[in-house]
């Protein structure tokens, strides 16, 4: 590959700009806050207390308030599986996070599969107008839910997490206990005991792909599927959340109000509200 | 006039471990975590530098950072040794990728309204002033699509050769060159246009 001579840094203005990157250098302790929050996960130590610590703490305000719920979602998985596992249970979920990458090329093999970002912390596109409003002390809305009950067709296993806590928000069910929508294509060794968050979050997730497509009939079944599998799912705010925009784009107008009414209820302050409030603002 | 749909994490169908006997949950090896430490060691600041290039917020840079560190945690046991740079920049573009798309995408922020709206310093004779630089840096820079980008900063700002760039990227090697090329023009073109105004303004 021929290799063509780097643009001159001292030649004018872009040899300036380009030099000025030069010097940029991280924070001091930036490398060491970051691995902190992450042994923090990997150690097991979920909850409010861990996000807020490896969130970016005070420095993550404004808008990051939106992003630190959904961010939930990966922190959340990651800790209920337990001490160190996000090797495992925890490396699954953060992966099935994961974006197809712009990018990949053709070798299975390499490291492409592993570099697909986790994206958690993808967030609805109303960030913007987020008020900045400090986001440390809001405990997210899916930690804060109930642990979630099994459907009765589960086969409970204890949690491998070894906080009596985590163990209460990390049941591992057979496939039985799956919701409707499974997840796309899992692999075989994987279903026979996926984590119950990981299904959760697929199932979530195939509907909201089916919203994307247009089918909101379709997504609604399958919203209602995962409801009734997961009646206290941890994921159910999001569900109902994302059930509402169903019901919108189904030409349940009127349903979709109401169900928006009692979500604004149960759930004060959710930072999906805006969003919602957004999508039945919309055309009707 | 809708809103994106609320945006939930959604399943990677290239399943790293697709195929692979389910594991048994176990801490983190002290192997493990000093392997972890000495990968962020060696390329903590070039990948720092890197999502900021990439127009990752300063505001979000700590968050993003850690997330490529949670990412290669949970991947050690997959990362081939001499691929931990590759896994590391390459998981970086993704992230970075991701939390742009969380800001709002691509900031256009256009080099015209540039000087009838901000103080025109920066582009004033010396440019003394790194962070001032930088900060004109970063604004040239979001005038590049994301890929461009990419390579740009990987060849120009951190010196990286074009194969490693292909490596780190998984690309081709004629497309790191295109878009090296393309990168070029564009950032020449912006400077270019950013020299006529600072001319023009003092």
């Amino acid at each position: 590959m021929t290799e063509p001579t780097r643009l001159n840094r001292s030649n004018g203005l872009a040899g300036a700009l380009l030099a000025s990157a030069k010097t940029d250098a991280a924070p001091s302790g930036a490398s060491r806050r970051a691995l902190a929050g992450v042994a923090a996960i990997t150690a097991g130590a979920a909850g409010a207390g861990v996000l807020t610590k490896v969130s970016g703490g005070a420095k993550a305000a404004t808008a990051l308030q939106t992003l630190a719920r959904w961010a939930t979602w990966k922190w959340v998985a990651i800790g209920v599986a337990g001490a160190g596992s996000v090797v495992t249970v925890g490396a699954s979920v953060v992966t099935r996070h994961a974006t197809p990458a712009p990018l990949v090329a053709s070798d299975p093999a390499s490291v492409t599969t592993g570099t697909t970002a986790a994206t958690g912390t993808r967030a609805t596109r109303n960030v913007h107008g987020a008020s900045p409003q400090p986001p440390v002390q809001q405990t997210p809305p899916t930690l804060a839910a109930p642990p979630p009950e099994l459907p009765a067709s589960a086969t409970v296993e204890p949690a491998i997490a070894p906080a009596p806590h985590v163990e209460a928000r990390a049941p591992v069910t057979t496939a039985a206990a799956l919701p409707a929508a499974p997840p796309p294509s899992p692999p075989p060794t994987r279903t026979a005991q996926p984590s119950r968050l990981a299904a959760e979050i697929a199932a979530l997730d195939d509907a909201k792909k089916t919203l994307a497509t247009g089918d909101a009939a379709t997504a609604l079944t399958k919203l209602d599927a995962y409801m009734a599998s997961y009646p206290r799912g941890t994921l159910a705010s999001e569900a109902s959340a994302l059930r509402i925009q169903a019901l919108a784009r189904s030409g349940h107008s009127a349903e979709a109000h109401e169900a928006f009414t009692r979500f604004r209820a149960d759930n004060p302050g959710s930072p999906l509200l805006d969003n919602l409030e957004h999508e039945l603002e919309g055309p009707r | 006039m809708h809103p994106e749909i609320l945006t939930l994490p959604h399943a990677d169908e290239r399943w790293p471990s697709e195929g692979a006997p389910a594991r048994v949950a176990e801490a983190p090896t002290d192997t493990q975590s000093q392997r972890l430490r000495a990968m962020v060691d060696a390329h903590f600041d070039p990948l720092w530098r890197f999502m900021r290039r990439l127009g990752v917020a300063t505001m979000d840079l700590d968050d993003a950072m850690q997330e490529v560190i949670m990412i290669a945690a949970s991947r050690l046991d997959v990362i081939p040794k001499e691929s931990e740079k590759a896994f590391l920049f390459g998981t970086a573009f993704r992230v970075a990728s991701e939390w742009r798309r969380f800001r709002g995408g691509r900031r256009e922020v256009a080099l015209e309204h540039l000087a009838e709206h901000e103080d025109p310093m920066p582009v004033a004779d010396a440019l003394l002033d790194q962070a001032r630089a930088r900060t004109l840096l970063d604004r040239v820079l979001e005038e590049m699509p994301l890929d461009l980008r990419a390579v740009f900063t990987l060849y120009e700002i951190e010196e990286l050769t074009m194969a490693e760039i292909a490596s780190l990227l998984e690309l081709p090697a004629g497309t790191v060159a295109s878009r090296l090329r393309r990168g070029r023009e564009l950032f020449e073109s912006q400077v270019a246009r950013l020299q006529a105004r600072s001319t023009r303004t003092r």
